[in-house]
């Protein structure tokens, strides 16, 4: 660092003389005058060469008459000799000087020669291959977040709901609180409701791992430049594909990363399309229904989800561009592009981290307050019953939800526990499976045999640590069928076998039969319906009430007929199911 | 601006070609903007890729990609073999 401050010290930054002799001229009279104190004279004049409108109307205003005259009459002297090419030519003569500096340090080949980088992206960006690339490249991402991921969610969900769930009851009968509404709220409200969701806890782990991976090699710049063409059918530029990819995370970072935008109407369109990508909350419901209803072709099912997401953002976006946003033009599109990089593994790391931890707080506390909730909901009888010793189907949970249940029967899940749940995802949408894991979990109890059989502490820990083993051996063997190679035929049932058959009755029930259908159209129901409150909150924050509610109101009835295409015409066509 | 002789935009330029790059054609605010970026008068530009909306770039050191429009108001000239600036 030394060495470099001197030598800028013994060759001091100047521009040439006809701008430099305005510089110091204007330097000197705004270094004069008091009113424009708070800017550094120098910097100030040139920022005035430049033509900085905010800075100008500064200058003008603060400076006062005589100021504003020799300002102009600088302008005007140096106009005569540069003409419109003043602002240009200043820029030019600090690249000059960086130039001058970077060929007295920095030695290079006279010939420069074809680096990594090139021919990495004469392949990756190339015009017909570019966009097969990058399909390819999130298909592999979403193998790796379901199949890979699975076998752990597996074993945190089996430790949580056998183990921890004992160990509870267990503390509880020391304290001689066992058997009453205490036990039921811990067991059957906290831990089912957080405990089913922190189970997806992998699942995040391995996506953000991915997305980690690919921001820091750099390839996420060029999927900007390489989905720049079918941007530009949303009305958009490649620029606004990175708070898109940021939004298959969780869109109110997203949200807030369309200020890197150039333009107020780029962002706004971008920050209305945003949540049609596929947020990492929505993931888990996905998971769970598909493990229940295609337990062969889960990863399938999900990628598919994905793509509907984005091609209803596509639809969305010409749309929205031949309408609210019609007489306004785009900003331009400009990106730099990092050079490529091997990702280090503490950047990866804390990428996985940050974004994981946020998201199990996010479980400790609006999760667990809705869970709470829902448990009470759940607990107070409507019907026959006592407190907490309530038949769910005689709950006031049911009788809430029952009112919005006819809103979804045409769509084929018309049941008080699924919309029940839908609701609750209104808050967050990982809820969505605690709450159907609180509803649907108390019927599966009855028809599964409780787990009496009496585990000591060191049985139960042995099995904890045995699960996780056999855990990474499923994901090891999971890992050639992520480029398409199945080696093991016929996985086991995922799901527990007494929930998956509650799951399923509960949408033969209200489809008419037709259950697979009406899973198909509530996974898409929840990939398209209104963003979750965080997410409305950010939209309001950004872009102002009217657009959260148009973002509110149209993404409802959006997915409304999304879902009821699917499943009404599913049954036209007479898809079994 | 004045016109250069022996200049084409950017844009026609086609993959590969080490060009220099001799003006900007456009407003003030994209003048300006572009030369921000390291694209002034004399540096040498080169197409890497092409998307088919936007064209990736070489200036200098640093890598962009930029849209038609912009490739467009970048005027350059393709130096004759053998000679330097």
């Amino acid at each position: 660092m030394t060495t470099v401050e001197m030598f800028i010290n013994q060759a001091p930054f100047r521009y040439p003389s006809p701008i430099e002799t305005e510089l110091s001229h204007l330097a000197e009279l705004f270094a004069q005058t008091p009113a424009l104190a708070v800017y550094p004279p120098r910097w100030l004049a040139i920022q005035a060469l430049e033509g900085d409108e905010s800075l100008l109307n500064d200058i003008r205003e603060l400076g006062g008459p005589a100021v504003a005259a020799a300002l102009d009459a600088s302008l005007e002297r140096l106009h005569e000799i540069y003409g419109d090419d003043l602002d240009v030519a200043l820029v030019d003569q600090r690249y000059r000087f960086v130039h001058t500096i970077a060929a007295q340090a920095v030695r290079r080949p006279v010939e420069a020669p074809v680096t990594l980088s090139d021919r990495i992206d004469r392949v990756v960006t190339h015009r017909w291959l570019g966009i097969p690339i990058f399909l390819a490249v999130m298909w592999v991402v979403f193998k790796l977040t379901t199949d890979v991921a699975a076998p752990f969610v597996d074993w945190l969900d089996g430790v949580l709901s056998g183990p921890v769930s004992r160990w509870t009851v267990a503390l509880l009968a020391m304290v001689g609180a066992d058997g009453g509404w205490v036990e039921s709220l811990l067991v059957d409200g906290v831990i089912a409701g957080v405990g089913g969701v922190l189970a997806f806890v992998p699942v995040l782990l391995s996506l953000y791992f991915a997305l980690a991976l690919l921001e820091d090699s750099g390839y996420m710049a060029r999927a900007a430049f390489v989905m720049d063409r079918l941007m530009r059918t949303l009305g958009l530029h490649g620029k606004s594909f990175l708070p898109m990819i940021v939004g298959f995370g969780c869109s109110v970072p997203a949200i807030y990363a369309t200020r890197t935008l150039d333009s107020r109407r780029d962002r706004i369109l971008t920050g209305l399309l945003v949540p049609f990508m596929s947020c990492s909350a929505r993931l888990p419901v996905y998971v769970l229904i598909a493990m229940v209803f295609f337990p062969t072709s889960a990863g399938q099912v999900i990628f598919g989800l994905y793509l509907t997401g984005i091609v209803v953002a596509v639809g969305m976006g010409a749309l929205l561009r031949q309408t609210l946003f019609r007489r306004q033009p785009q900003a331009p599109f400009v990106l730099e592009l990092p050079p490529y990089r091997m990702p280090t593994l503490r950047g990866v790391w804390r990428q996985m981290w940050e974004r994981t931890s946020s998201f199990v707080r996010k479980a400790g506390t609006i999760i667990l307050a809705t869970s709470i909730v829902v448990w009470l909901l759940l607990a107070i009888p409507i019907g026959e019953g006592s407190f907490a010793e309530t038949p769910v189907d005689q709950s006031a949970f049911a009788a809430v939800a029952n009112a919005a249940t006819p809103v979804f029967a045409p769509l084929g899940f018309g049941r008080w526990e699924t919309s029940g749940a839908l609701v609750t995802g209104l808050i967050a949408k990982e809820v969505v499976v605690g709450t159907l894991m609180q509803v649907y979990g108390s019927a599966a109890e009855e028809s599964s045999t409780p787990g009496d059989e009496p585990a000591t502490l060191a049985d139960d820990l042995t099995s904890i640590v045995n699960g996780f083993g056999e855990a990474i051996g499923a994901a090891l063997r999971a890992l050639p069928g992520i480029v398409g190679i199945n080696l093991v035929h016929a996985e086991e049932e995922p799901v527990v076998e007494g929930l998956a058959a509650a799951i399923r009755t509960g949408f033969a029930a209200s489809s008419g039969g037709h259950s697979t259908l009406a899973a198909l159209a509530f996974m898409v129901f929840v990939l398209l319906y209104t963003p979750c409150v965080a997410a409305l909150a950010a939209n309001r924050h950004e872009f102002g009430t009217s657009w959260m509610l148009v973002s509110l109101l149209g993404q409802f009835a959006i997915a409304w007929l999304a879902a009821f295409v699917v499943f009404q015409g599913g049954v036209l066509l007479g898809m079994q199911g | 601006m004045q016109l250069h002789n022996h200049s084409i935009p950017l844009m026609f330029v086609g993959q590969g070609v080490r060009t220099r790059l001799v003006g900007i054609n456009g407003s003030q605010r994209t003048a300006h903007r572009l030369a921000e970026l390291g694209f002034v008068p004399g540096v040498e530009v080169s197409v890497v890729a092409d998307s088919g909306s936007a064209l990736m770039v070489t200036v200098g050191n640093t890598r962009m990609a930029l849209g038609y429009p912009l490739a467009q108001a970048l005027l350059v000239a393709i130096p004759e073999k053998g000679s330097s600036r």
